[in-house]
Formats: structure tokens, C-alpha cells, sequence
């Protein structure tokens, strides 16, 4: 599956609202009547949700269609919005357009298409995780949560992992073969936009107000060998890490 | 007679759990712990309604806990903690001046691990540290 994760400043307003309707002539061609509000349970006609969003006055919403779900949330410490689009685009194709319904709107920092499992097990710190699916862990490096009794557990350490991801201030350090990232962004990290346009590897169109990146000719899918050279120097460009 | 030991305390209606558990876990677990229902207001010398902090059970310098416990085999759970998780994600919570570690401490019943343990990942997504533990049994 390609997931969809994509980033909102502050500068969004009414973001519910607004996310919903501009994506919605994307999400019909899913061919679901109804959708199921992830909060309640409650079933909703697809073409009713924007008036239930504005009715109740949602700042967020989980909207779950065609065994998938559309979720969008304010992360009030890290001060931005994410929206993420789970198990409902198959392929790069599809995905592609829900992100460009999005880029235009004011408050957008970042996009990134990204490889559902290979996302999943490079973030995966908790050993329940593990160990609910029976993954073997004992290979992988470990350190302490760092929280206080009764809450201190032994974790796997990601922090070398190159699909790894961290929330920060107003943006995610996240990399895919499929970004888009807005110039607010770019400032905001202190990105030399054209250091980022002269990689030979990277395939990079400004659209204005965004840089539309291809790092890769498919999702990242891989912690070794040219595609972990590749995310490594994503990130290190994007976010001098 | 109410259970002991948190033997039995699963076949309790869910309001009565969570408060079996949570004070069990206050005398055990959390015995170290402010419960955000004794703090003061430094501002007034006196207790802060317990409605201020809707949302976080116990606090530890920087670090606020929300606890909650699920009977995996029960309905509706997921809804709830996704909406309970919307509610502690979008609140910004600060001790002395200083962003709060948000951690969600979830109690399951013995063999409930591998349903709850979803939400580790939908937590950690919208910074929020879940840790799921087995309680009783």
C-alpha cells in the first residue's frame, strides 16, 4: 500500500473543513456511499460528511471508507496538522493526486508517499510490537525508554534506521521517494534550495511554492544498500541530519 | 465484595474498573506519583478542581500520564481511545512552563495485549507515548 502523510502549519484554518473538501471529488472514485466516523462508530453517507464535520464542529476527523481510513489531527506539542491517508491508495498513481488536491492550500509544509510495512517496522521502537507478531527483535539494538517507573521499558533504538521518523517543531524529519516539500519548509530548516535542485540523483520540479521531489523510482521499501543511501541523503539535505 | 489483587476486577462494569484499577495502581505502581486530582494551585494554595485536567491521571516532573483500561474482548473500545487520544494530542499540556512528556498507560485484561498494541503505533503518531500492559490474572 502507499500511504499518504501529509503536514499542515498552524496557518490552517478551519482545517477539517477544508482538508475534507478538497478532498473529496478524489476520494469518490473510491466508490463508497458510506463511511464510518472512526470517533463514534456512527455510519455517515459519503456525500453528508463535510455538513457533519461543519455541524459538529470537528477540528479533526477519522473518517474510515473502502477498508481504509482518512485521518486528520492537530499535534498541539509539535504545533502543526497531519492528515493521513491509510490502506486506501494502491499504487504511486493514486496516491499522487489526494497530495495535489492539498498543495496549494495555505498552511501545507510537507507531503511524502511511503511503503506501509517498511514504515511500520523502521519505527517500531516497542518491543510489544514485536513480539505480538512474532518478529524476531534480539539482532537489533536496544536503549531505555528513558520514562520513570512504573513506566520504563527496553526499547528497540531507531535512531540509525534510515526510514525513520521524528516529530519536530512544525514539521516531521521524515524522507520518501515521494515528497513534495513546501519553501516555507525549506526556510524553516535552512535549506539551500538550489544545493537541493543540483543532486543528480534526485528528480526536483518547483512548482511554486513547493519542490516536488522523486528520490526513487519506487516507494522505499529497503535499510540497506542504494536505497538506504538514497534516504540517508534525502534527509540529510532536507533536514541537515 | 470488591475484587482483590485485580482478580475478578475484568467482570466489573467499565466505570467500576477503571476506578478499581486506578486505585490500586495509585497505591502500587504510581505510589511516587502526583495524582493531578491533589494537586495545588501554586497560585491559590488550594486544591485544583479535579476538572482541570480532564484527560491526565498522574504527573512525574515533566512527564503526565492518562490512564486507561480496556477490555479487548468488549465493542466500541477503539473508537473511544481514538477519541480520547484526539482529545490528549490536541491539549497542550506544560509543568512549570515546560512541554509535557504525554504518556497513555493502558491496562488490558490477561490476553488482550496483541488487539491494544495498534494503538502503540496511532499513538506514537500524534506524540503520544503508549505503553500496554497486562493487568490481573
Amino acid at each position: 500500500m502507499a500511504e499518504i502523510e501529509i503536514v499542515f502549519s498552524e496557518r490552517l484554518h478551519d482545517g477539517a473543513s477544508v482538508v475534507w473538501g478538497r478532498l473529496i471529488q478524489q476520494l469518490k472514485n473510491f466508490n463508497e456511499d458510506a463511511v464510518i466516523d472512526g470517533f463514534t462508530g456512527k455510519k455517515i453517507g459519503l456525500a453528508d460528511v463535510s455538513d457533519y464535520l461543519k455541524k459538529n464542529k470537528c477540528q479533526s476527523f477519522f473518517i474510515e471508507l473502502a477498508n481504509g481510513s482518512v485521518e486528520f489531527s492537530y499535534v498541539a506539542d509539535k504545533a502543526f496538522y497531519r492528515l493521513d491517508i491509510k490502506h486506501l491508495a494502491n499504487s504511486i498513481e493514486v496516491a499522487r493526486p489526494l497530495i495535489e488536491a492539498l498543495i496549494d492550500e495555505p498552511g501545507f509544509v510537507q507531503a511524502r508517499i511511503y511503503d506501509a510495512e517498511y514504515d511500520r517496522w523502521q519505527n517500531a521502537e516497542s518491543l510489544t510490537l514485536f513480539e505480538v507478531e512474532r518478529v524476531e527483535h534480539a539482532h537489533l539494538p536496544k536503549k531505555s525508554n528513558g520514562l520513570p517507573f512504573p513506566l520504563t521499558q527496553e526499547v528497540v533504538d531507531i535512531s540509525k534506521n534510515p526510514g525513520r521518523w521524528v516529530l519536530r517543531n512544525g514539521y516531521i524529519e521524515a524522507v520518501g521517494a515521494f515528497m513534495w516539500v513546501s519553501k516555507y519548509l525549506l526556510q524553516l530548516v535552512g535549506v539551500d534550495e538550489k544545493k537541493l535542485m543540483d543532486i543528480d540523483c534526485f528528480a526536483v520540479e518547483d512548482l511554486g511554492g513547493v519542490l516536488k521531489i522523486a528520490a526513487y523510482n519506487q516507494c522505499f521499501t529497503a535499510a540497506v544498500g542504494a536505497q538506504a543511501e538514497r534516504q540517508d541523503l534525502l534527509r540529510e539535505v532536507l533536514f541537515n541530519a | 465484595m470488591p475484587p482483590e489483587n485485580g482478580k475478578n476486577v475484568w467482570d466489573l462494569e467499565p466505570r467500576a474498573r477503571g476506578r478499581q484499577i486506578e486505585t490500586t495502581l495509585t497505591d502500587t505502581d504510581y505510589k511516587d506519583w502526583a495524582r493531578t486530582d491533589n494537586l495545588i494551585n501554586p497560585k491559590t494554595g488550594q486544591p485544583f478542581k479535579s476538572n482541570n485536567f480532564p484527560v491526565i491521571d498522574f504527573q512525574l516532573d515533566t512527564n503526565v500520564v492518562s490512564l486507561k483500561t480496556i477490555d479487548t474482548r468488549g465493542k466500541g473500545w477503539s473508537y473511544d481511545m481514538r477519541t480520547h487520544m484526539d482529545t490528549l494530542q490536541s491539549s497542550k499540556i506544560t509543568v512549570d512552563g515546560v512541554p509535557a512528556t504525554k504518556i497513555l498507560d493502558i491496562r488490558v485484561q490477561p490476553g488482550g495485549m496483541a488487539d491494544a498494541s495498534k494503538l502503540i503505533e496511532y499513538g506514537k503518531q500524534r506524540n503520544i507515548t503508549v505503553i500496554i500492559k497486562e493487568f490481573g490474572g
